[in-house]
């Protein structure tokens, strides 16, 4: 029989139904509610014809709700889709015609987006159903039979699996594009617990361990978080989202739940260690802190491990199409200065880290190459697009199965650990988020007061990794100030994908072949921050 | 009387944080004008500026989440014994 994802929650379930799964402000929510709900909607999305490998899409915010649902859905053999609801209904609207659910998932705060789009999702072959999480269901559209919770509390449990292949997709997380569409990528319930499986062994997460749930749930760090908790029945603190805004009070909330594990991308520890919100001592529950996403700068790694002597700290590297993360790194011992390189160390149990050259030739020690992953959680490929999956999905030099590869350049050092040295192409990483500049210049295209326009990403200091900065040159005559253009873009990318720096051209910089030097924008820009220090919109 | 305040602050994020605000009802959080990068400096504004005294560990987000609102929390904060703040209104 296959060990499918939802098996963790069943069996916690079944052994200590009392015990706390989920923490959201006031609410706790035990192993057995939790799985009581899920099999509900599970029953609830059968019941209505939902076939394995079909798709809901979860518009929720964060919290326990959207959890059950994404749950729910793996049980009734479906395949989530989180919607980033804070994203524009544009955006939305791309990631629902690409993934095509049978239903939608939405609590109130995504019910407003999704009216705006019902007329622009009516051509859609098949009009997705809506279960809304409140009381009340939507009127999406007149005959379509939508439901709300008093459906799902009124129907019956679902307790039998439907699936019978753990290589079955779970989920599809849609990342950004460079042609400006985001790609969605394909992960398996096989994908997913074999990390889950190397990291609650090697984190020795216990039961009743209270760890946090920091990331997105349209992020993939996320589900490392929820079903990590569950594997090893701990108790999931996700974090709400407004606590980002301060860094103090992110500290008081590993505080005041006496966390036991942290896990998040590096920007977050950055704001800690910028506005010195840790004391010396500080958090005495915690036992291990994790990050992923992006390189953690070695000042802040120093401040933390100063004042945390006790706690363990892991880098964890890996891109979205190799499942959470594919290497890890746990710091053995204080960096003796703020340069010292911190590796991403060797591969996680089942998988495999390959530097190689361009033809495909492992490189010698020292010498900077291609990276790519091979192993348990590579992706089966991008949701509908063989050729994209073709591209960079490939076949092993070695003929040991498929290798992914992930666009990053690294050196494997004389240690035989891994070291990241950076991109190879326009793709960056902005506090955790991986942001396609050429999904921003597409975005830039649509304005049509714009002649031309580039981006181009700079680092601004220590803390903030990079900037995303915008120069822009309009047509002949128009009045467009960077307002203009900042409004125009805020309709059709998330924030995180906004420039924070602009200028304004009559003509962008060009190189000897006539294409707009991104080197002199970038001295342009660096040199602009050095005088102003801060934002310029 | 906010509307003194609430130009003041506008001038304000224009000057000291680079945020143009194009209105005080504006959700400066949903349209990114203020994130996690630039809240913390805003406080301090606020702090240094008009005296207003914030615990950020616990802070009520929802109150700073557009000038009006700012405009209010300082209102209601100034009533009585904050003289930087009589001296705005």
């Amino acid at each position: 029989m296959a060990r499918l994802i939802h098996h963790y929650l069943r069996r916690q379930a079944q052994r200590r139904p009392e015990a706390p799964a989920i923490a959201w402000n006031e609410e706790r929510w035990t192993f057995g509610r939790l799985d009581d709900v899920t099999d509900r909607i599970a029953r609830l999305l059968c019941d209505s014809g939902l076939q394995c490998g079909d798709r809901v899409a979860i518009a929720a915010a964060k919290g326990p709700w959207a959890i059950a649902a994404m749950i729910g859905t793996l049980k009734a053999g479906g395949v989530y889709v989180p919607i980033d609801i804070a994203s524009p209904a544009a955006r939305v609207e791309r990631v629902l015609r690409s993934c095509e659910p049978t239903w939608i998932v939405a609590d109130a705060a995504a019910v407003p987006m999704l009216e705006s789009l019902q007329d622009s999702l009516a051509d859609m072959a098949v009009t997705p159903r809506v279960l809304t999480l409140s009381d009340a269901p939507l009127t999406w559209s007149a005959g379509s039979a939508d439901a709300a919770l008093d459906a799902v509390f009124a129907g019956e449990r679902l307790t039998q699996d439907r699936l019978t292949d753990d290589t079955a997709p779970a989920h599809i997380l849609f990342t950004s594009g460079s042609t400006g569409v985001p790609k969605g990528v394909v992960i398996t319930h096989r994908n997913v617990m074999a990390f889950v499986d190397w990291a609650v062994e090697y984190f020795a997460v216990r039961p009743g361990d209270r760890v946090s749930g920091h990331a997105p749930l349209h992020f993939d760090l996320s589900t490392f978080d929820i079903y990590g908790a569950l594997a090893a029945g701990a108790e999931l603190y996700p974090v709400p989202p407004q606590l980002n805004l301060a860094p103090q009070a992110l500290a008081a909330f590993i505080r005041r739940n006496e966390l036991n594990q942290w896990f998040s991308v590096p920007s977050v520890l950055n704001l800690m260690a910028k506005y010195d919100v840790v004391q010396f001592g500080d958090f005495p529950a915690l036992k291990r802190l994790m990050w992923c996403g992006e390189v953690l700068p070695t000042p802040t790694l120093r401040y933390l491990m100063e004042r945390l002597p006790l706690v363990e700290f892991t880098n964890l590297y890996g891109p979205t199409e190799a499942t959470i993360a594919s290497s890890y790194y746990t710091v053995a011992e204080m960096p003796q200065s703020d340069t010292q390189e911190i590796p991403i160390g060797t591969a996680c149990a089942g998988e495999r880290l390959l530097v190689l050259d361009e033809r495909l030739q492992p490189v010698p020690p020292e010498t900077i190459g291609d990276l790519y992953i091979g192993g348990v959680g590579l992706s089966p490929g991008y949701w509908r697009d063989p050729e994209k999956t073709a591209a960079v999905f490939l076949d092993a030099p070695d003929g040991l199965g498929r290798i992914y590869k992930t666009g990053d350049l690294a050196r494997v050092g004389c240690d035989g650990l891994i070291y990241f040295i950076g991109r190879a192409d326009t793709q960056i990483k902005s506090r955790g988020y991986r942001i396609e500049l050429g999904e921003i210049e597409a975005a830039l295209s649509t304005v049509p007061q714009l002649k031309e326009a580039a981006v181009v990403a700079i680092d601004s200091d220590d803390f903030d990794g990079k900037a995303i900065c915008c120069a822009f040159a309009p047509v002949g005559g128009e009045a467009v100030d960077a307002n203009h253009v900042r409004s125009a873009l805020r309709k059709l990318l998330p924030t995180y994908m906004l420039p924070v720096r602009w200028a304004r051209f009559e003509t962008l910089p060009k190189n000897a072949n006539g294409k707009i030097d991104r080197r002199a924008l970038r001295e342009y820009f660096a040199a602009g921050c050095e005088r102003a220090a801060q934002r310029t919109v | 009387m906010q509307q003194p305040i609430v130009q003041r602050l506008r001038n304000l994020l224009h000057e000291k944080l680079g945020v143009d605000v194009p209105d005080p009802g504006t959700d400066l959080f949903a349209e990114g004008l203020i994130d996690s990068l630039v809240f913390v400096d805003l406080v301090m504004l606020l702090e240094s500026e008009f005296g207003l005294q914030v615990d950020l560990a616990s802070v009520d987000f929802e109150r700073f989440r557009t000038l009006d609102r700012i405009a209010g929390l300082l209102e209601s904060a100034g009533q009585g014994r904050d003289e930087s703040l009589a001296a705005v209104r």
